[in-house]
């Protein structure tokens, strides 16, 4: 259990119990406490509405952190089967899978997920799917190139003459030695969700309504920046720690498996 | 060479006419009835719905209106917005200066820190310096843009007032985004270009040149740095896919009234064919861009010029 590690279950700790933790209900406006500066009982101050910013950090959190993980589901699962699958690919098969994914690769990610949030509207689901779903080909290329690499290498081969059946080698062969890359990528991918989440719900993309959540928060902190800058600085750290937190960790996990 | 030249030229109409393909049928035919949804909300009586839909052609069959499609477009056409009527093409048209000038000017700003971060986290003499260009670029590749731009604005903006915190006109109000937006990509550029640097530095041409006696600047120069130029360029090129993200966040902080701020808009009204439209046009520039690089690469990497 390393730093990082603490730091990140405290991250998630605090969310977890976020409402019992938070001292203000995170959507309750107070109109004689509007941009207070931090203070004992406002920790990080108030937001141009009075509601304490601390106890939206806590409750968006939650929020931001549920939509990630649905997104990273909707990337891993498809970007896991289709990178095995083009990692196993060889000849003219492996070619035109290369030319599509590549085609796919070079569209701009953001304009992806703005074309799904146009068709399915704003709201929460639909940034998570725009979230998800533009990043499932860089995912399945990071598998491919673990699965082509563990394939091309000679223990493969030996266990196949060995007489090891093909679900034999995926599930003891492959699966073992892709794990490392499986991890940094669930780590990197993890990264980008929350990232393009939080971005998404900053232009204003998850439907509002005051629900707190950490890109509407940092967008909200605009308001009244002028007097209280200090609004803006809670929930870009909150997104930046959570993100480098999860990719440091994943990283280490590489490292651990892959020795 | 030449084959080399039209195998990209092909590859490259090939990705153009697949974004426009999918752009098209994404946009046209699943959202079932946009212009239903869109007049609803005015009170528009049906007889109104179904009069904008042929004045649309929405209610030809799909291959028909695909060819319409792809024939307007080859006459320079995109399409009438949803909300006013007004032609998408006439759209861009007016916003695109803003949105080239941030690009062209961020990209300028990505190159230039990227590689001298990339530069100095591996060939600076001093400890500290390359200790300081290592953070900066994972610093850079950390943090959020939108949280940077918005950081950006309290201190430079609004605390120091050294810039205007929005608008567009001058070079003052261009300084600002395109610092936000060049520092965001160049994390990845000066990652690369570290890379490179260590690669070279530990290669058997450096050491064959070091050992015939040539002056440490020239080795440098000729032998690490100048290896590194092809893949930086590459590598410069497919940061267009961030910027053009990247613009939709910075125009939205600034209130720049460019591309990406329009794109945003029509999201959040549905406005299928502005969306379509700019999709289509940002998809094509980053073909285009993107093969122009990597021929560009092939042409002045003599390794691979060679080759064919």
């Amino acid at each position: 259990m390393n730093r990082r590690t603490v730091v990140l279950f405290m991250l998630l700790g605090l969310l977890l119990l976020a409402p019992a933790l938070a001292p203000f209900d995170p959507m309750k406006t107070n109109p004689d406490a509007q941009l207070q500066p931090p203070s004992l009982s406002h920790l990080f101050g108030t937001d141009y509405l009075g509601r304490d910013i601390f106890s939206r950090i806590l409750h968006g959190g939650r929020r931001t952190l549920a939509l990630s993980l649905l997104a990273l589901g909707l990337t891993a699962a498809p970007g896991i089967g289709l990178g095995l699958w083009a990692g196993t690919l060889r000849g003219q098969a492996e070619r035109i899978m290369n030319g599509a994914l590549n085609v796919l690769q070079a569209f701009p990610s953001l304009l992806l997920a703005l074309v799904i949030v146009t068709l399915l509207g704003t709201g929460p689901l639909s940034i998570a799917v725009a979230t998800g779903l533009p990043l499932i080909v860089p995912f399945s290329r990071l598998i491919e190139a673990a699965t082509r690499q563990v394939l091309s290498q000679e223990f493969v081969e030996a266990t196949r003459s060995l007489g090891a059946s093909d679900l034999y080698l995926v599930r003891h062969t492959l699966f073992a030695n892709i794990q490392p890359t499986l991890w940094s990528t669930i780590g990197i991918v993890f990264g980008f969700c929350v990232l393009n989440n939080a971005a998404l719900s900053f232009l204003g993309l998850s439907g509002g309504l005051g629900v707190p959540d950490w890109g509407v928060i940092l967008a909200e902190a605009r308001f009244g920046v002028r007097s209280a800058p200090w609004g803006a600085i809670a929930p870009g750290a909150a997104i930046t720690a959570l993100v480098v937190a999860v990719q440091q960790i994943t990283a280490d996990l590489a490292e651990s498996n892959s020795r | 060479m030449t084959s080399i030249l039209l195998r990209r030229g092909l590859f490259a109409i090939a990705q153009i006419w697949l974004t426009i393909t999918l752009a098209f049928f994404a946009l046209r035919l699943i959202p079932g009835d946009a212009i239903q949804a869109q007049l609803l909300g005015s009170g528009a009586g049906a007889v109104v719905v179904e009069n904008r839909r042929a004045q649309l052609g929405l209610n030809l069959p799909p291959v028909e209106q695909y060819a319409r499609f792809v024939a307007g477009l080859l006459r320079g056409e995109l399409g009438y917005s949803l909300l006013d009527g007004q032609p998408v093409v006439e759209m861009i048209a007016q916003r695109y200066p803003s949105t080239l000038s941030l690009g062209i000017s961020a990209t300028l700003v990505a190159g230039i820190v990227g590689i001298a971060l990339g530069a100095m986290a591996e060939l600076a003499p001093y400890k500290l310096a390359a200790e300081m260009a290592r953070g900066t670029i994972r610093l850079m590749q950390s943090l959020p843009i939108y949280w940077a731009g918005t950081l950006v604005i309290i201190l430079f903006a609004d605390m120091l007032n050294l810039f205007p915190p929005s608008g567009t006109g001058s070079l003052g109000h261009l300084i600002l985004p395109a610092s936000v937006l060049g520092c965001h990509v160049s994390g990845g550029i000066g990652r690369l270009v570290e890379g490179l640097m260590a690669d070279a530095r530990s290669a058997d041409y450096v050491r064959t040149a070091q050992a015939k006696g040539l002056p440490q600047r020239l080795v440098t120069l000729r032998h690490i740095l100048r290896p590194a130029v092809p893949p930086v360029i590459v590598m410069i090129a497919l940061q267009l896919n961030f910027i053009l993200g990247g613009t939709v966040v910075i125009e939205t902080l600034f209130l720049r009234p460019g591309l990406g701020k329009l794109l945003l808009d029509a999201t959040l009204q549905q406005d299928y064919p502005v969306v379509q439209g700019l999709v289509i046009l940002g998809g094509i520039t980053t073909v285009v861009v993107n093969e122009a690089a990597l021929g560009l690469r092939d042409w002045l990497d003599p390794r691979l010029r060679l080759s064919s």
